[in-house]
C-alpha cells in the first residue's frame, strides 16, 4: 500500500468510525426520547448501575473531595493572600475550583473506574454472544443494556460533581475563617456574588455531556468488538482514548461557552 | 446437514416465527442469576408483576428439580442445569415456537433424547409447539 492509499484508508476508517458512533448515539437518543427504557428489566439495570457507579464510590469520593478540595483551596488562599487579591477570592474559588475542577476530577475518576469497566463488560458480552442472545429473544440491547448505563452515568457525574463542589465550598469556608478571620455570612455573600445563572447552567450542562460521552463511547467500542477475546483489550484501549478526547473537547467547549456568555 | 445449513434453517424459521431458541450458540447472561435469566423476558416483554413471575419461575425450577440453583450464576452450573435454564428461558417468550438446536452439543452425556423429552413432558402446561434441529448422524438418538 503506498502513502496516498494509506492516507485514504485511514481517512475512510476514521469516517466510518465517526459515522458509526454518531448513528449509535442517535439510536440511543431516539430510544431515550421514545421512553423505551421504561420497563422493569431496564429499570433494574439502571438501579444496579447507579449503585456501582455512584453509591459504591460515594464514601471514597467524599474523602477524596475533602482532601483534594482542601489542598486546592489551601493553595489558592495562600496565593491570594500573598498577592493581596482577597477581593477576587469568590471569583477564584467559583471559577477555578467549583466550576472547572469539580466536574473535571469527577469525570476523570469515573472514567478510570467505571467507563473502563463498562467497556470491557460489553466487549466480553459481545464476544460471549450474550448480546446475540438478547437480540434473539427480541430484547433490544440499546434499551436493555446501553440506555440505563448512559442515564446512570449522567446522574452519577451530576451528583458527584455537586458533592465535590459542596465539600470544596465548605473547606473554603473553614480556610477563610482560619486565614482571613472571615465570617460565614461574608463568605456566603462573596460566593453568591461571584456566580451567575450562566455558570450554573454551564456546570450542569457540562456534567450531562461528560456523563453522556464517558458512557456512550465505551459502550459503542464494547459493542463493535469482533467475536474474539483478543479484541477486548483493543476495544477498551480505543474506548478509553475516546473518553479522554471527549473530556478535553467538552472542557474546551465549556470554557469557550463560559467566556462567551459571561462577556455578553 | 452441516452446522451452517442448520443455522441457516433456524435463522429462516426465526424470521418467520416468534422463536424461543435453546441453542449452544445462545448463552445465558453471565452476570445474571438463574432466576434473573429466566425472568428477564417477562420483565422486558410483558407487564407481569414480579410476584407472578417469581411464582411461575419458582414452580418451573421446582418441576425440573433445580430450585437450589435459583440464585446461582451460569458459571456455577453443570451442563444439564444450563440446558434446563435455557429451556425455561425459551418458554418464557410469549406466544413462541420453541426450537431446540443441537441438544446433544449441550447435553453431551445424554445417550438419547429421553431426558429432554422428560423435561418437556414435565413442563407440558407451559410449553407449546416446538421442534428439534440436529445433525443427520444423531437421527437414531430420537
Amino acid at each position: 500500500m503506498n502513502f496516498i492509499e494509506r492516507i485514504g484508508s485511514k481517512a475512510t476508517d476514521t469516517f466510518r468510525n465517526i459515522s458509526g458512533f454518531l448513528s449509535f448515539s442517535m439510536k440511543c437518543l431516539r430510544e431515550f426520547l421514545q421512553g423505551s427504557f421504561f420497563n422493569r428489566a431496564a429499570y433494574d439495570v439502571l438501579v444496579m448501575q447507579i449503585f456501582f457507579t455512584a453509591y459504591q464510590l460515594f464514601a471514597f469520593f467524599a474523602v477524596l473531595s475533602a482532601v483534594f478540595g482542601s489542598i486546592f483551596i489551601g493553595i489558592i488562599f495562600q496565593t491570594v493572600k500573598s498577592l493581596g487579591l482577597v477581593q477576587y477570592l469568590g471569583d477564584i474559588i467559583m471559577g477555578i475550583v467549583v466550576l472547572e475542577l469539580s466536574p473535571l476530577i469527577t469525570v476523570v475518576l469515573l472514567a478510570l473506574r467505571s467507563s473502563s469497566a463498562v467497556n470491557s463488560e460489553i466487549a466480553v458480552m459481545k464476544v460471549n454472544r450474550e448480546i446475540d442472545a438478547l437480540e434473539s429473544f427480541k430484547i433490544d440491547p440499546v434499551v436493555y443494556l446501553f440506555l440505563p448505563r448512559i442515564i446512570s452515568f449522567i446522574i452519577s457525574v451530576t451528583i458527584l460533581s455537586s458533592l465535590f463542589a459542596i465539600i470544596v465550598l465548605f473547606s473554603g469556608f473553614l480556610f477563610s475563617s482560619a486565614m482571613f478571620d472571615m465570617s460565614g455570612n461574608i463568605f456566603t455573600d462573596m460566593i453568591a456574588k461571584s456566580i451567575t445563572v450562566f455558570d450554573i447552567v454551564i456546570f450542569y450542562t457540562k456534567t450531562i455531556f461528560f456523563g453522556f460521552f464517558i458512557s456512550v463511547i465505551p459502550l459503542y467500542n464494547g459493542w463493535r468488538t469482533h467475536y474474539r477475546f483478543t479484541d477486548v483489550p483493543v476495544s477498551v484501549l480505543r474506548g478509553m482514548m475516546g473518553v479522554f478526547m471527549s473530556i478535553v473537547i467538552v472542557e474546551v467547549v465549556s470554557l469557550v461557552a463560559r467566556f462567551f456568555l459571561n462577556s455578553l | 446437514m452441516s452446522e451452517n445449513a442448520l443455522k441457516a434453517r433456524i435463522s429462516a424459521l426465526c424470521a418467520e416465527k416468534n422463536v424461543g431458541l435453546v441453542s449452544p450458540d445462545i448463552p445465558l447472561l453471565s452476570n445474571l442469576s438463574v432466576y434473573d435469566n429466566i425472568a428477564l423476558l417477562s420483565r422486558y416483554l410483558t407487564d407481569e408483576k414480579e410476584e407472578q413471575i417469581q411464582e411461575v419461575v419458582a414452580r418451573q425450577l421446582d418441576m425440573l428439580q433445580i430450585s437450589d440453583a435459583k440464585l446461582k450464576k451460569p458459571f456455577q452450573l453443570d451442563s444439564e442445569t444450563i440446558f434446563k435454564v435455557k429451556l425455561l428461558r425459551a418458554l418464557r417468550l410469549p406466544d413462541s415456537f420453541t426450537v431446540i438446536d443441537r441438544p446433544f452439543v449441550m447435553l453431551n452425556t445424554a445417550a438419547d433424547i429421553s431426558p429432554v423429552a422428560k423435561m418437556l413432558e414435565t413442563l407440558a402446561e407451559y410449553s407449546g409447539e416446538g421442534a428439534f434441529f440436529d445433525f443427520e448422524w444423531n437421527k437414531n438418538k430420537y
